[in-house]
């Protein structure tokens, strides 16, 4: 049995996943049965390719080699999330992307495309990579979304609006090949999803742009006339972003870690993406708990990982 | 039904406490029935009249009259470990023990006392403090623990060794005055723990007299530990790794065993361990079992927003 999940964040939380890989590879016992980790996703930022979440800061190139060195020497593959929907052509030749997928570039790597023009470029410019289908296309229509994990991806990420609906899911031909968000945080249903993700890509585009010009000088979050057409007032009021584990188990999309494997599993399912690129850190260690510790482990492996997370600085307590 | 219990410092651990005891008053429906925190306990370092456990550091005035204002305005008392075993009458003008009692002298705060001597000259300068007798004094046959329940301490501390004897313990008297100490780390019937104790009281005197000769230099504690007590491998046990032991008493068996036979004081030690240990024992003992990871989380968000844990 294998029960892959692909992680949220290789740069804010770069210690915070080595250390649980660590701690995967030390205390198996804690683990449920045939967890793995399939890749740790997420962006260098300022790249403009990034998209479904907003990743401020800044990285320099020896970090960012690091980062790549330290997860694929322990057999896990970076994901980069270059699924911004609004990207344009002249994007595509971003020296610091470019940068990125070259330092990358040595077959273990993956990539989540969104937009048609960036995946064209990535196939032809970067065959090594392995591509992820986004769940940020909002492909809701069972046909095309069967359609779309015919195409070559290596992975579809389905869209989670379709989390739990069984009889749509059972028809899916290739099951190993996709990807169930477990943990979305995101109303079901929500009509402002599509235009949440594009405003998240005119705000990343805007940021690098900020940082080029002004990297002193913090970023407003004030969307320049150019991507005035992606500002939304709905999208800017959302506070959905901000709930715990423990607000998200009554969603119709949310799928539990025993439905994952008394149900997902059994039915030929093994891929389980758990966001949480920009959820507070506490937050984030009790969904890895609750998703991938054995219910009756759970508190003893917190209180192990939090006490690493100490030793290692991540976590400093000065009371 | 009340479960009061005696949490562990009030200094190191302030802002962990405060923050618990704000949990416990605002979402009381995430712990179990009838708890009460009975007081924090602990010490302002440095202090000579510390024992139990040797505490460095150093708190100004203005950190303990907000400590001692924070908790006494929630009506929760401190209660000073003041149990060095091996004071001498020089050391009662301790000047900075002095200010300490001065500054809480109001009728709710308490200490915990093993030396007679202290005893008395507390007993005499400080009557407003309402004494317990301390585990530290081992009393452990049972015609010593009913002679020191004979006497007028507010609360005594049994002697762990008798923890889970209930053959012993059905026969007390003042059972609403005994407090158990439910998550010792220390071995069942250790016979090196009351030389324990005192190496920490000579210890303790040691870094005072060292902190105020040499305050910018370190206290070189190997100095001061002849028996080496420090390779104990004891005293770092977390709450995982002690509940096999014979003295542990498990939440459990407080609310269906020693509850229903009239005790109602414990203990929860954890003055020198990890906070995150202390707080995972919080949880254990006073968070219902499904309420425990949303109380936890809760806790630790709330510490994180107060920067009382950061993440760098």
């Amino acid at each position: 049995m294998r029960v892959r999940f692909h992680l949220p964040d290789f740069t804010q939380h770069f210690m915070f996943n080595i250390i649980f890989s660590e701690m995967l590879k030390n205390k198996p016992e804690l683990f449920r049965e045939g967890v793995e980790i399939a890749s740790v996703y997420g962006t260098f930022p300022p790249a403009i390719w990034n998209g479904g979440r907003f990743a401020a800061g800044k990285c320099d190139k020896s970090f960012i080699k690091q980062v790549i060195n330290e997860f694929n020497k322990r057999g896990i593959p970076l994901r980069f999330t270059f699924t911004n929907p609004v990207l344009e052509k002249k994007h595509v030749h971003d020296e610091y992307c470019n940068m990125i997928m070259h330092l990358a570039d040595n077959g273990m790597n993956e990539v989540i495309v969104a937009s048609p023009i960036l995946e064209d470029y990535i196939r032809n410019t970067y065959p090594n990579y392995k591509i992820t289908s986004s769940t940020c296309k909002r492909i809701t229509d069972p046909e095309k979304m069967y359609e779309e994990v015919g195409k070559d991806y290596h992975i579809v990420v389905i869209d989670y609006d379709l989390n739990n609906q069984f009889d749509i899911l059972e028809k899916i031909p290739d099951k190993k090949k996709c990807e169930l968000l477990v943990n979305a945080c995101c109303n079901p249903g929500c009509k402002f999803r599509s235009d949440h993700y594009k405003m998240i890509g005119a705000e990343t585009l805007a940021y690098a742009e900020h940082m080029k010009k002004a990297p002193g000088v913090s970023f407003d979050f004030k969307l320049p006339p150019k991507y005035a057409q992606y500002f939304k007032e709905e999208v800017e009021k959302c506070q959905c972003m901000n709930r715990a584990v423990f607000e998200i188990k009554d969603m119709r999309t949310h799928i539990s870690p025993e439905a994952i494997w008394e149900k997902y599993v059994p039915m030929g399912f093994e891929q389980f993406k758990i966001e949480g690129r920009t959820i507070e850190l506490f937050n984030l260690v009790e969904h890895y708990m609750y998703y991938m510790i054995k219910p009756e482990c759970r508190d003893e492996a917190r209180l192990l990982f939090l006490t690493r997370l100490k030793r290692q600085d991540v976590i400093d307590a000065p009371f | 039904m009340r479960v009061r219990f005696h949490l562990p410092d009030f200094s190191g651990n302030f802002k962990l406490n405060y923050m618990f005891s704000e949990l416990l008053k605002h979402r009381p429906e995430f712990f179990r029935e009838g708890v009460e925190i009975a007081s924090f306990y602990g010490v302002f370092p440095p202090c000579l009249w510390n024992g139990g456990r040797t505490q460095g550091g150093m708190t100004d005035k203005n950190f303990i009259k907000n400590v001692i204002k924070v908790f006494n305005d929630k009506g929760i008392p401190l209660r000073y470990t003041f149990t060095n075993m091996m004071l001498e009458k020089k050391h009662l003008s301790d000047d900075r023990c002095n200010m300490i009692l001065n500054l809480s002298n109001n009728g709710l705060n308490e200490a915990i006392v093993a030396s007679p001597v202290l005893e008395d000259y507390l007993r005499r300068n400080y009557p407003k403090f309402k004494l317990t007798s301390s585990t530290c004094k081992r009393l452990n046959t049972e015609e010593a623990l009913l002679a020191e329940l004979e006497k007028d301490y507010h609360i005594v501390v049994i002697d762990y060794d008798f923890n889970n004897r209930f053959d012993v313990l059905e026969k007390l008297p003042r059972k609403k005055d005994i407090e158990f100490l439910v998550n010792a780390c220390c071995e069942p019937d250790c016979p090196r723990r009351i030389e324990h104790y005192k190496s920490i009281g000579e210890q303790q005197i040691a870094y005072c007299e060292h902190i105020k000769k040499h305050p910018n230099l370190p206290f070189d504690i190997e100095k001061h530990d002849p028996k080496n007590f420090r390779a104990c491998p004891y005293s770092q046990r977390g709450i995982f790794e002690i509940r096999d032991l014979r003295t542990h008493i498990s939440p459990d068996d407080i609310w269906e065993k020693y509850v229903p036979m009239g005790f109602e004081q414990f203990k929860i030690e954890g003055r020198t361990a990890s906070p995150l240990n202390v707080l995972e024992t919080y949880m254990y003992y006073m968070a219902k079992p499904e309420c425990r990871d949303e109380a936890r989380f809760t806790l630790l968000k709330g510490m994180e927003n107060s920067r009382a844990l950061i993440f760098n």
